[in-house]
């Protein structure tokens, strides 16, 4: 005998889908629309048994942010007391990842199409400071049209300040250098990595780094080792290696990726706008969705609202719709900023769901039919005024002009009177130039030489331009070189021998954890440090730097460590009279060399010197593997260079202890007196600087 | 050292030339051309005052910021690695910005080095502070010269001094305003500051504020069609400063010093073709060293010995790049955003250097 199907909210549930880490995934229908939905069930107690609710509700944050064409939606979460239900947008055409399995290596066309999509999905997820992190075929789902959805952000983090990106995670075969290597900065060029092995995997049905042994696998990984096969084009063989470039700084960046040729070739007009217009487009409030919602059968579900005795029978069954549901409530809810709001009340919240439902169908069909006029029609879109083939569509002549001022006709004589008519472009012709234009690009510049000497018989086809102007391909260019290795002399001496030094904040440490920690104290105390312990490995330290050591120390309260009362150590102040005096007894007088200038007048900034002034940092220590100990330093408030010199003022300080109880060699990393400063940052994030010293 | 150069008499009339024959009635025409021109410098500056610094940064990038008590020659190095032209400095003591060092200035030092006789391995030990204390480098061989083009721009002659003041513009700042700094103060770099934090996001010069008006600035009209000549984009004629192959590097170097420019061409004396750009921020000849003291002896290197050098990183923006007087505005704008180019050399049919447009002639264009 059947059970009677089970209905959470608006929502019949049926087969399972899979299993997650917290529960089941089961696919649902929603009752009113008949829309599918896929329902992530996450079992609250397992949750907090795995100490996951931080976690669970980051992911729930960033999927409510998300709204774009090619990310999986999250309509609505339903708590209840021992679960949480996570109603998701449902799409059956399965893994990207079976689909390449099932299908070999792809069309060029086919996979530049997927790669278009994702691209276009990470970005926006840049763009709403998520970094991925975990991108790979299997997280890349596809709807019944074969259109990418980006799933599965359980592993993703937001790029916030001071949390580091550390939690190693995602699958080798995709992850970036940086991220097997435990480099403690991880932003957007980690999914960049990831889009790369994927569009390898897309273009040749294989994977670049793949081992059967994992420390190969990141031996591989790490040197970037790879091939590529012959069959690729010459623009892909450009790509790819941009994108798997081992150096996270030297990495394409999305807009880079953006502006390339292959990435250019046939992109569809939907995904040529910025995030931001995207999501905008995709939250505009369509009037023909809502006549559609204000049709569907509402009376079914409010039901007992309007008459508890009613049957169901009793309701006629051509009544458009419940009374109560109007045009302007469903206007309303349309144009909430997402479901989840709070103070809505749930009518609202339903029709809000339904209503996304109907459009996100409809959007999912107007594409199709978009894409499909696209390849018929020549772009018309506007791209940027000067990038090379974006332009050639609205702005013709750009190279035939080039070309007639070289045939020496000069720049009026090709294009006297630019008009309309020259607007359309043909398609093969656009990309043509596109191609030959990326081509010139990829030559190396003695093959490019420019025709600076060619005289007034050279005459090119102009698709061949761009490299009438160009770099004289002689031996005598001379420049600022880039990068170090290869370099003899004076450089590579300093270089010598650290060559693959690596720079992060931190220190790690193979001693006792509670060991480690006395000697953190010593060195806060040493250092004239305030701090309240969080717990066992977490405290939060405040310094203020204007306040000599001298001073602090003599009037300092000894703080608590373990004992005594937290509030009255953190708010003791250290207040030494004789400020503005450095440790060498120099008095400053303090003018302010700091300028900031804003659009329309000098913007104040703060003054730093007083003996107010504190910083607060957080430290606390990782087990980074069996018997590794990492201490890591978090900003909390002030200045990023104060809280640089307080780290390396900690990190000197643990260091000089660590020597005195001869035991240095413990520490696998030692401190470099303090250096300079380099901040890897999410400029969105801003993140905080960071201290580096090298790891020997 | 900037001496007539062949051919560009011939050049300009030329220009002029095809300017009357190609257009109906010249005034009408002029009229026309007048409008045209104004309409894609209006469209240029509010793109520039819709923008803030902000938009400008990359989704991720790197600052590189010295403390000043750190040796000078160590700050170098740094540099270097990081692949960083300039970094903030920080004064730990007075918790704020003091200045901002360049791989030029490192180089700088040393000429001063060689210029005095001063024993150069006392260098390594001498701190940022300590360098930028020292009133006898400071008022030579950091001395700032403003470019003599743009002298009569900025009324105090010199601008900005970032070896003793750290001027920077807020993030929120519209790009316009960030571009009237940067060339008011005559500065190369122009670090991009959250004020209420006191942290440096991005150090941005004029490369940067173009990279983004290409890949981001949206027209659907024809607006730049005039050559780069007709608009007096560039430095062209007797104003061009050149440097000769036999040229020592020190006196190339005291030479764009001495003009307050970055770059120079470099031509062969007997044919007068372009042969290269010689740029103040080139580290070959301290590649090339084994120690300071070699580095400094470097300076009595030839141009021609140096730049026999076949380098394989051709992409960046210092290398040399060359156009001629006839190219548009839109089309140096769409090679820009291919190549990325700090500047133009623009040379006639015989490759003899008529002009040079820099990143900043292009910026400045639209102020």
């Amino acid at each position: 005998m059947e059970q009677p199907p089970v209905q959470i909210g608006q929502y019949v549930l049926g087969k399972n889908l899979g299993i997650g880490a917290f529960g089941k995934v089961k696919l649902a229908t929603h009752a009113i629309t008949n829309h599918k939905v896929a329902v992530k069930i996450l079992n609250k107690a397992k949750i907090k048994q795995l100490g996951m609710e931080e976690k669970v509700q980051r992911e729930i944050n960033i999927l409510h942010l998300c709204t774009h064409p090619h990310i999986i939606r999250l309509y609505e979460v339903i708590d209840t007391p021992t679960d949480i239900f996570l109603v998701n947008e449902y799409v059956s055409g399965g893994e990207l990842f079976d689909y390449i399995v099932s299908k070999g290596r792809l069309s060029a066309d086919e996979a530049r199409n997927f790669f278009h999509q994702i691209i276009s999905g990470v970005e926006y997820c840049h763009f709403q400071k998520i970094v991925h992190r975990d991108l790979k075929p299997e997280n890349l789902l596809l709807d019944s049209n074969l259109n990418i959805k980006i799933a599965d952000f359980g592993l993703s983090n937001l790029m916030r300040d001071g949390d580091f990106l550390r939690t190693s995670c995602g699958s080798p075969n995709y992850a970036a250098p940086e991220v097997i290597s435990g480099h403690l900065y991880a932003g957007p060029e980690v999914d960049v990595w990831s889009c790369g092995v994927i569009l390898y995997a897309l273009l040749c049905g294989s994977l670049p780094f793949d081992d059967e042994s994992i420390p190969n696998l990141f031996k591989k990984i790490k040197s970037g080792m790879y091939s590529l096969p012959s069959h690729l084009s010459q623009l892909a063989r450009n790509l790819i290696p941009r994108m798997l470039e081992v150096d996270p700084m030297k990495r394409i960046t999305i807009p880079e990726i953006r502006l390339h040729p292959w990435f250019q070739h046939k992109l569809p007009p939907y995904l040529r706008h910025p995030p931001e217009l995207m999501e905008k487009q995709e939250r505009v409030v369509d009037p023909a969705v809502i006549d559609e919602v204000l049709k569907l059968p509402f009376h079914k579900a409010y039901q007992h609202l309007i008459n508890g005795g009613m049957m169901n029978g009793m309701v006629p069954q051509n009544q458009p719709s419940h009374p109560l549901i109007t045009r302007e409530l469903v206007e309303t809810a349309a144009s909430l900023e997402d479901s989840r709001e709070d103070g809505a009340p749930k009518v609202l919240r339903d029709l809000r769901v339904a209503y996304e439902l109907i459009l996100d169908h409809k959007h999912t069909r107007l594409r199709v039919m978009e894409v499909a006029r696209a390849i018929r029609e020549a772009a018309s879109a506007t791209p940027p005024a000067f990038s090379p083939g974006g332009s050639r569509g609205t702005t013709p002549g750009g190279y035939g002009s080039g070309a007639g001022s070289f045939g020496g006709s000069g720049y009026s004589s090709n294009s006297p009177n630019p008009s309309v008519h020259h607007g359309q472009l043909n398609n093969t012709r656009m990309t043509g130039m596109a191609e030959e234009a990326a081509r010139a690009l990829l030559h190396p510049p003695g093959t490019v030489r420019g025709m600076s000497g060619g005289g007034t018989t050279h005459t090119p086809p102009p698709s061949s331009i761009p490299s009438s102007i160009g770099p004289v391909g002689s031996p005598h260019i001379v420049q600022m070189q880039s990068s170090i290795p290869g370099n003899i002399g004076m450089i590579a001496q300093h270089q010598h021998g650290r060559r693959n030094r690596r720079w992060y904040l931190g220190i790690q440490s193979k001693k006792d954890p509670a060991h480690v920690m006395t000697e953190v104290y010593k060195a806060l105390l040493a250092l004239g440090c305030e701090w309240l312990q969080l717990s066992s490995y977490r405290i939060k330290c405040r310094w203020r730097p204007n306040v000599p050591r001298e001073g602090l120390r003599r009037q300092m309260a000894i703080p608590m460590a373990g004992g005594g009362t937290p509030d009255l150590a953190w708010d003791s102040g250290g207040g030494a009279a004789d400020m503005n005096i450095d440790d060498d007894g120099k008095q400053y007088a303090n003018e302010n060399l700091t300028k900031c200038i804003g659009t329309n007048d000098a913007v104040s900034v703060p003054d730093l010197s007083t003996k107010e002034y504190c910083i607060k940092i957080g430290l606390t220590l990782y087990k980074v593997q069996q018997s590794i100990y990492l201490l890591d330093f978090q900003k909390m408030t002030g200045d990023a260079f104060s809280f640089m010199t307080l780290c390396a003022n900690i990190i000197t300080e643990l260091k000089t202890l660590s020597a005195a109880s001869k035991q240095q060699q413990a520490l696998l990393a030692q401190q470099q007196a303090a250096v300079a400063a380099v901040q890897q940052q999410a400029a969105i994030a801003a993140a905080g600087g960071r201290q580096f010293h090298p790891h020997k | 050292m900037s001496q007539s150069i062949g051919g560009i008499g011939a050049f300009a009339a030329q220009a002029v030339g095809q300017g009357t024959m190609t257009g109906p009635p010249a005034t009408g025409m002029l009229g026309e051309r007048e409008v045209v021109r104004n309409t894609g410098k209006q469209a240029i500056v509010s793109f520039l005052e819709s923008q803030t610094c902000y938009s400008v940064l990359r989704a991720s990038g790197k600052v590189v910021v010295f403390d000043t008590r750190i040796p000078i020659q160590l700050a170098f190095y740094a540099l270097v690695e990081h692949d960083m032209q300039a970094a903030p400095l920080w004064d730990p003591k007075r918790c704020q910005f003091v200045g901002i060092l360049t791989v030029t200035d490192f180089i700088d030092v040393l000429r001063y080095y060689r210029e005095t006789g001063s024993d150069v391995l006392t260098l390594a030990s001498r701190s940022i502070a300590d360098i930028l204390a020292d009133e006898g480098i400071l008022s030579t061989v950091l001395k700032k010269n403003p470019p003599r083009r743009y002298l009569s721009s900025n009324d105090d002659g010199t601008g900005a001094d970032q070896h003793s003041s750290f001027l920077s513009v807020d993030a929120d700042a519209n790009l316009d305003r960030a571009c009237h700094l940067l060339h008011g103060q005559t500065m190369d770099f122009l670090p991009v500051m959250l004020p209420s934090d006191m942290r440096v996001l991005a150090t941005i010069t004029y490369t940067c504020v173009l990279e983004h008006l290409v890949s981001n600035f949206r027209e659907q009209r024809r607006l730049f069609d005039d050559t780069i000549y007709d608009l007096g984009i560039g430095t062209y004629g007797e104003d061009v400063v050149v440097a000769y192959l036999h040229q020592t590097l020190h006196e190339v170097l005291h030479t764009l010093h001495l003009h307050g420019l970055s770059a120079v061409p470099v031509i062969d004396e007997n044919t007068k073709k372009i042969k290269g750009v010689y740029s103040r921020s080139d580290i070959t000849f301290l590649t090339k060293a084994s120690d300071a003291e070699d580095a400094v002896s470097n300076l009595n290197l030839t141009l021609d010995v140096l730049m026999a050098q076949q380098r394989t990183d051709v992409t960046t923006p210092d290398a040399l790049h060359t156009c001629s007087t006839r190219h548009t505005l839109q089309y140096v704008f769409e090679y820009f955003a291919q190549r990325k180019f700090n500047r133009l050399i623009c040379v006639d049919e015989e490759e003899r250097v008529v002009g040079v447009v820099s990143a900043r002639d292009l910026v400045a264009y639209f102020l």
